[in-house]
């Protein structure tokens, strides 16, 4: 099944247990200001899975494209979520480190206010809890890739590379075991 | 003035009885004296050569002294130490706190740290990427030590910043590489888990992960006990495990 990949906050998304005062399907506030942010009425979002890339991989050549480590915030949710709000998705090559993924970069467009909500009902009702990569396991993953030449050292900022550098003297990796809660 | 040379450097001060020091260790101290000795001289002749301003003599002096021995005991020097030894003596002989903490100089810090918060207010957080507030507030812990996290401390755990600009001070205080306020920085990390905004709590986790402080095991486990939102609560038990297999 092909998913769709967005960059959120984790935080926003969050909840105690009790929603009951949320009327019918509506949602907490926060979640939208992870799909509201939109450029030129269109949002940027990564395919993965079958029809798109590997998810780690995307992260991490997202990851890279930053200027430290930090947690990495994302959620997945089925394509299929995007029908409900009659939404195109384009195909614009990424801007990543990581030609390997770029292709799999796409924007969503054209976004209007009442789509943006429904979008965002959707992945909070059906879509899975966001995940978080740490900043060690974020650390592992670029300095993976790197290793393994899919994202040139010198592409990074200086501040990652010098953490990135580090951590390649240092050693071995460990798999990453994101928290969904 | 005369000194035993027996005795190490801090000894002669009273802290406790005399060690004394075999003859090559003695010979060795007396080694690294000497060099000290000579890298201020040359750094002195320098002085004379350069511009002659009196008033900043005193402030010269202190930067040779300093930049004398750096060179002796940084990397590639003739004496190269241990980084994590060089912040304890440093942490033990000079702690940053150099700002004397009169109510003047105090109250322009408050301002500070005030107008800093003020202006993220208009600021939007990213992760990933430094934010104004979180370099203005790393620059001024750096400069005021501990006086500046009890102002940070106190507007946080008071409720007077939003929770965004909370998490945000909370996040880069457990980021910074500052041995010296490392304690004061742990205690607020461990209050920030107490802060009302869940946005707030969760700052403080990322921060006291970057701290990696075992210390704080008691704390998260506190914490995760009443937290209510879910998913930080994993994320304090994450913490929590991986903590527990660090070894001490």
């Amino acid at each position: 099944m092909t998913r769709v990949l967005r960059i959120v906050r984790q935080a926003r998304w969050d909840s105690p247990g009790d929603l009951d005062w949320l009327a019918g399907d509506d949602i907490p506030a926060p979640p939208l200001l992870d799909f509201a942010n939109t450029c030129n009425d269109c949002l940027s979002v990564w395919l993965v899975g079958e029809g798109g890339g590997d998810e780690h991989r995307i992260v991490t050549a997202l990851a890279a494209t930053r200027d430290k480590l930090d947690v990495f915030d994302y959620v997945l949710f089925a394509r299929e979520h995007l029908d409900a709000a009659r939404t195109e998705l384009r195909a614009v090559g990424g801007d990543t480190a990581d030609e390997g993924v770029n292709r799999h970069h796409r924007d969503l467009a054209p976004l209007s206010a009442a789509r943006v909500l429904a979008i965002t009902k959707k992945v909070w009702h059906e879509g899975q809890p966001p995940t978080r990569l740490s900043k060690r396991q974020v650390g592992q993953l670029i300095a993976d890739a790197v290793r393994a030449g899919r994202i040139p050292m010198e592409g990074l900022s200086p501040k990652l590379r010098e953490d990135i550098r580090r951590r390649l003297q240092n050693g071995p990796s460990e798999p990453p075991r994101p928290t969904q809660g | 003035m005369a000194e035993d040379p027996t005795l190490h450097e801090g000894q002669s001060t009273g802290e406790g009885p005399p060690k004394e020091v075999s003859p090559d260790e003695d010979e060795a101290i007396l080694e690294v004296r000497e060099d000290v000795a000579e890298a201020l001289a040359e750094y002195l002749v320098s002085l004379r050569r350069g511009p002659a301003d009196a008033r900043l003599l005193g402030d010269h002096l202190s930067e040779g002294l300093l930049i004398s021995a750096l060179r002796l005991i940084g990397p590639g020097g003739k004496y190269p130490m241990d980084r994590g030894r060089f912040w304890q003596l440093m942490d033990r002989h000079c702690p940053f706190t150099p700002d004397d903490p009169d109510d003047k100089r105090h109250a322009g810090l408050v301002d500070e740290i005030e107008s800093l918060f003020i202006a993220a207010r208009n600021e939007s957080f990213e992760d990933g990427f430094d934010s104004a507030l979180s370099l203005g507030l790393q620059a001024l812990v750096l400069k005021h030590g501990d006086a500046a996290l009890e102002v940070v401390s106190n507007l946080i755990l008071d409720e007077r910043v939003s929770p965004d600009a909370a998490a945000e001070a909370l996040r880069c205080l457990g980021q910074m590489e500052s041995p010296g306020t490392r304690e004061a920085r742990r205690r607020l990390l461990e209050r920030g888990l107490d802060c009302r905004a869940h946005v707030a709590r969760d700052g403080a986790v990322i921060g006291l992960s970057d701290l990696r402080d075992l210390r704080t095991i008691g704390a998260l486990e506190r914490a995760a006990a009443r937290e209510d939102y879910r998913l930080l609560r994993a994320n304090m038990l994450a913490l929590v495990e991986e903590l527990k297999g660090i070894s001490p």
